[in-house]
């Protein structure tokens, strides 16, 4: 049996009155990817925020690597803070990229190691970025904000890249990107996963990217899960293909 | 050189004298600046935090005067008195944070704006039950008599004003350019949640803020206090001109506040001696400076309008 990564039982989130989570079970094995697909405001940012702790669970619990990361109850040792559960091997890309605008793409991938002291391992981390992403080493000395979209997404991956995580969340890498560099950031995703040995949960819009490129995939609607099934038969799924895939 | 009818050696005159006010107005502001920076709220108690250090500066010095014991000893004890009251306004600045903003976070706007005036109030009223509403001279801890430079007269506080001013502000922005923890607070002003994503703990890093704008404008309190002495409101008014220098420069940014504080001294100065704007009235010119600023670049003159690409 493979081994549960990531696991989520019985998550629920609320803003105040809005359950924005409603009871959410989901799990993810070591070295898979794993993609959540669903419309609007179905709630994937929530899970992924709350996941890394920027948003609180009012039931339920997550487990990383077998250990509580995050727990609806007052038992401060199952609640880490978010600096904690990035030191414990989780990067989130969030939604909109975040890259800080005014802070050069060198300085963007130096933050993604804040956590790491030694210099020289830093400094090797990333030529790595450099070598898997050539136009942020053109642009190093450039502000992030004044980089083209697709740019900043490359950024964002690799700055999440630069902590060495066991696991990699990605927020809609997607969003807001032409056709083309759409079909290269996926590639990208794929050789990460390949290459890098990162177990990859990808939130998104669009699902036949995103289902092509997973293992496994889970549907999200308003909060809860679904469907749940091989991404191959996802993508065969009448449902999946009326709802999602414009079929 | 012959400005608006001005003779040279006034001229530096007026210039020295703008350039030290403004420093100390660029100390303040850095305070409020660093702070909006990473809360997007002013600390309205940030004068206080400067008047509490300076009374504990004040009270060790006095603790360990003694003339009989030369002028090195002034000078040393002058130097750990400067130290103890950053480190007193430093310590008072992160407590404030934490008990009356922290709780406040998630709370509308105007919550902690309120809680820190209310913080101002207490203290300057905790600071008048305890030393008293008289004002108490803060001996120069050297010989003040002006020496003549270029046939204007100068002081070697203002000298000193000067020197502290510049060592203060490039040590800070060295430390936000350069190191770990600065970029750290760079990260957090520009995307709070993202930066806690790359493993910063957030709130360190906000208590870090805290203690270094607190202990910053504690330096500018004992200077000001060897001129104008100590008292329970010493921190008020300079700390308004303060944070007018902050907006000018564009509020949340360093170089903004560095930059502010001198233009505002300048101002203040030149304004007396050119437009002729009586003593009395010289308060006038930095808050119409503030108002020129809000109608004009409310943005302040230093804020660049870089937005993040969607
Ligand atoms: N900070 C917030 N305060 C209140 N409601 C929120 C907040 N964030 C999200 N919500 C609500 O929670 C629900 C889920 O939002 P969420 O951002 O998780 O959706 P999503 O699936 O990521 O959508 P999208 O694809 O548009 O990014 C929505 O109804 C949204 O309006
Ligand atoms: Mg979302």
């Amino acid at each position: 049996m493979t081994n549960k990564i990531l696991e989520l039982k019985d998550v629920r989130v609320n803003y105040g009155n809005i359950q924005a989570l409603k009871g959410v079970n989901l799990n993810v094995a070591e070295g898979e990817i794993v993609s959540l697909i669903g419309a609007n405001g179905a709630g994937k940012s929530t899970l992924l925020k709350s996941i890394v702790g920027l948003e609180s669970l009012t039931n339920g619990n997550i487990t990383f690597n077998g250990s509580s990361i995050r727990d609806a109850g007052k038992n401060r040792k199952l609640n880490l803070p978010t600096d904690k559960i990035i030191a414990s091997g989780i990067s989130l890309v969030p939604e909109g990229r975040g890259v800080f605008p005014e802070m050069t793409v060198l300085e963007n991938l130096e933050m993604g190691a804040y956590l790491l002291r030694d210099k020289a391992e830093k400094k090797r981390r990333i030529e790595e970025k450099y070598e898997m992403f050539g136009i942020l080493r053109d642009r190093r000395k450039q502000l992030a904000g004044s980089l083209s979209g697709g740019e900043q997404q490359m950024l964002a991956i690799a700055r999440a890249l630069m902590s060495s995580p066991k696991l990699l969340l990605l927020d809609e890498p997607a969003l807001g990107l032409a056709p083309l560099i759409i079909q290269n950031i996926f590639a990208t995703i794929s050789k990460i996963s390949r290459e890098e040995k990162v177990t990859i949960f990808l939130v998104e819009q669009n699902a036949k990217m995103a289902l092509s490129i997973s293992d496994k995939g889970y549907v999200m609607e308003t909060g809860n899960i679904i469907l749940e099934d091989l991404s191959s038969n996802l993508l065969e799924n009448p449902k999946v293909k009326a709802a999602y895939l414009g079929e | 050189m012959n400005l608006f009818n001005i003779p040279s050696n006034e001229l530096l005159q007026h210039l020295i004298n703008g350039l030290t006010l403004g420093a100390i107005y660029s100390l303040i502001a850095l305070g409020y600046t660093m702070v909006y920076g990473i809360l997007k709220f002013i600390n309205f108690a940030h004068g206080e935090i400067l008047m509490a250090g300076t009374y504990a500066g004040y009270y060790f010095y006095y603790f360990l005067y003694d003339p009989s014991k030369g002028a090195a000893y002034t000078i040393g004890i002058f130097i750990a008195a400067l130290v103890i009251a950053m480190i007193a306004s430093a310590i008072l600045g992160v407590v404030i944070e934490k008990v009356a903003y922290k709780p406040l976070r998630k709370a509308p706007r105007l919550a902690p704006l309120l809680s820190a005036i209310g913080v101002s109030i207490i203290l300057a009223n905790l600071a008048a039950l305890f030393f008293g509403t008289k004002s108490k001279k803060f001996e120069y801890p050297f010989n003040n008599s002006s020496m003549d430079i270029g046939g204007s007269s100068i002081t070697p506080n203002q000298l000193m004003i000067l020197a502290v001013g510049l060592i203060m502000m490039a040590g800070l922005k060295l430390f936000v350019d350069r190191t770990r923890l600065g970029k750290a607070m760079r990260a957090t002003s520009q995307n709070q949640p993202v930066a806690a994503l790359m493993g910063i703990n957030v709130n360190l890093i906000i208590s870090l803020t805290f203690a270094i704008g607190s202990a910053l404008a504690a330096v500018a309190g004992v200077l000001i206090a060897l001129e104008y002495k100590v008292y329970p409101t010493m921190g008020t008014m300079a700390g308004l001109k303060a944070f007018i220098a902050a907006v000018v420069g564009g509020i949340g940014n360093i170089s903004g506040a560095m930059l502010g504080g001198i233009i505002l001294g300048l101002l203040e100065t030149f304004g007396v001696v050119i437009l002729g704007i009586p003593q009395g009235l010289k308060d006038t010119i930095a808050f119409s400076v503030l108002i020129l600023i809000l109608l004009l670049r409310p943005s302040g003159i230093l804020m660049k309008n870089i937005r993040e690409k969607v």
